[in-house]
């Protein structure tokens, strides 16, 4: 079997184990669902729909993608299972991608579930049909889940490096990092008064350059990686 | 099959494995004995190509694990750690691994081990409802999946009933003689390494004491020893005393009525003959073996001894 088949075992499996953690899921579905709800709701009359869709869909993202790279890579190091997939034929970097792609595709299901709630609500809000423009539209399907992946694996590879310590530490600086981003629009609004800033072209591709930034960090970092690191580190 | 060769590791500057060297034929069953951190764990990592070797190697059909993927495929592992999904069926558990093995006949292969191991009515429930014992007897059949040429099995019997016990030893005793699996046997019980081992290594501090079959072992470290059953507890208690003063007697241990000597080899037979000079009435008198467990504990003892 190829490598690239080998991944996708992996990826299909960590998809399925995903969907299988009732807690995860209701966390993923909180921060999707919730905090999507809870942008547009407390955004009052500062509410600007794209500005709200283009964090939710990104932030969303992330958020949920480190629950979920919590589940894929360090829970199996802390329960020891990686120790055999290690021996087994594929490779540690198909098993890698496999757990990198099985990690991103459910956090983009709930990133896509957190915007689609936005929409429907903001548009029951505002009695009018809002869509989201172009560019958001272009940030959602090709911007979005290169950054949830870039996330994932840079998250993923820190927790098959370090220590559980370190990887406690990690988790505190994701939510500390993130969670005053969940809320843009109270965010925004503290800091700028408004929401008017309309995201264009110009912040879209920022995401993107930021992402591949975040990918070729991960990538020159992954050298590192080895089946003795991930070994030594198992607490 | 398995060779190592002059095997050094080191951690941080602590010298965790010194020269081990051995060797493990095809068919064999190797157990590889120890007491905690003596270094039979990082042993096998490393003949798994989990962790990497200061100087010295460790080859499986000639070539180090790590570097073929391919080699990997006819190697079986059941390490500390079952290696379950926990949110998964055994079903899904065992397709997942057999997938990765590139097995084909899949659902075939799975019913049979399934009903092997005792868990074809369980097959899809979760394997977080399992006992200790359920799951080790699946990650049994997981470690067999792909029909590997060599197994590596660190601890298969532990938290296991003495019914699953028996189970675990059975089935290494058949796959070597049936089908000519060698198997790697790391383990703390030395009643199963003696009943199923052709061949064992201990290993102290990361040195390997002694490195023989079983048989060389109880013949070159055993003492001759004599078990003695007596009528009652005064006969026993006079018959103690007795072999306590002899000279020729290295060690005495009562149990209720049956006395052990342990002896040297010529006088084995004048015991019975001074206990009856005195008196004592005697039940039965037999030559007694000592077993692996007092091998590997006056090994053990003699080389701590000695640091």
């Amino acid at each position: 079997m190829s490598s690239m088949n080998m991944t996708l075992v992996v990826a299909r499996k960590e998809i399925r184990n995903i969907f299988r953690n009732k807690g995860l899921l209701f966390g993923g579905l909180w921060i999707g669902g919730m905090f999507g709800v809870l942008n547009v709701l407390l955004s009052g009359q500062v509410f600007s729909f794209n500005n709200t869709v283009f964090s939710v869909a990104l932030l969303v993202g992330v958020f949920v993608g480190s629950m979920f790279s919590a589940q894929v890579f360090l829970r199996e190091k802390r329960e020891k299972t990686i120790e055999t997939i290690l021996c087994t034929p594929p490779s540690l970097k198909s098993i890698w991608f496999g757990k990198v792609l099985g990690a991103t595709i459910p956090a983009y299901f709930f990133s896509l579930l957190g915007v689609t709630l936005v929409t429907i609500i903001a548009n029951i809000m505002m009695r009018s049909l809002l869509l989201p423009s172009l560019a958001i539209l272009t940030h959602i399907l090709g911007v979005v889940p290169v950054f949830i992946a870039s996330a994932i694996s840079f998250i993923g590879l820190c927790q098959f490096l370090l220590g559980m310590r370190e990887n406690k530490i990690i988790t505190y600086l994701i939510i500390l990092v993130l969670f005053p981003f969940m809320y843009p629009s109270i965010f925004s609004g503290l800091i700028q008064g408004n929401m008017n800033v309309v995201v264009s072209w110009s912040e879209v591709v920022v995401c993107l350059i930021g992402s591949m930034l975040l990918l070729s960090l991960t990538t020159y970092l992954s050298r590192y990686l080895s089946k003795e690191k991930i070994i030594t580190t198992i607490p | 099959m398995i060779e190592v060769q002059d095997l050094t590791k080191k951690f941080n500057g602590k010298t965790v494995l010194r020269g081990i060297t051995l060797q493990v034929k095809e068919g064999e069953i190797f157990g590889y004995l120890g007491p905690n951190g003596a270094g039979k764990t990082t042993t096998m990592r490393i003949i798994l190509g989990l962790l990497k070797p200061t100087s010295g190697r460790a080859l499986v059909f000639g070539k180090e694990l790590g570097d073929s993927d391919d080699l990997r495929r006819r190697v079986g592992v059941l390490l500390e750690s079952d290696g379950l999904y926990e949110r998964l069926s055994p079903y899904e558990n065992l397709d997942y691994y057999a997938q990765l093995y590139s097995v084909s006949d899949i659902e075939e292969k799975i019913k049979n081990l399934l009903n092997f191991v005792g868990l074809s009515d369980r097959q899809n429930d979760r394997v977080g409802v399992f006992s200790k014992g359920m799951k080790r007897r699946l990650a049994l059949a997981r470690s067999m999946i792909h029909e590997p040429d060599v197994l590596f099995y660190d601890e298969p019997s532990a938290g296991l009933d003495p019914e699953a016990q028996k189970l675990v030893r059975d089935l290494i005793l058949r796959l070597a003689r049936e089908k000519g699996v060698t198997i790697f046997l790391n383990s703390h019980d030395l009643d199963e390494v003696q009943r199923v081992c052709s061949k064992i290594a201990i290993l102290q501090r990361g040195k390997i004491k002694t490195y023989d079959t079983v048989e060389n072992l109880r013949r070159k470290f055993s003492k001759p020893a004599i078990e003695i059953a007596l009528d009652n507890d005064k006969e026993a208690e006079k018959a103690l005393d007795l072999l306590n003063s002899l000279d020729y007697v290295f060690e005495c241990e009562r149990d209720g009525l049956s006395i052990t000597a342990t002896v040297k080899d010529e006088k084995t037979s004048t015991i019975l003959g001074a206990l009856i000079k005195e008196g004592i009435r005697v039940e039965e008198v037999k030559k007694a073996r000592e077993s692996l467990e007092d091998i590997y504990l006056n090994i053990v003892r003699q080389s701590e001894k000695r640091i």
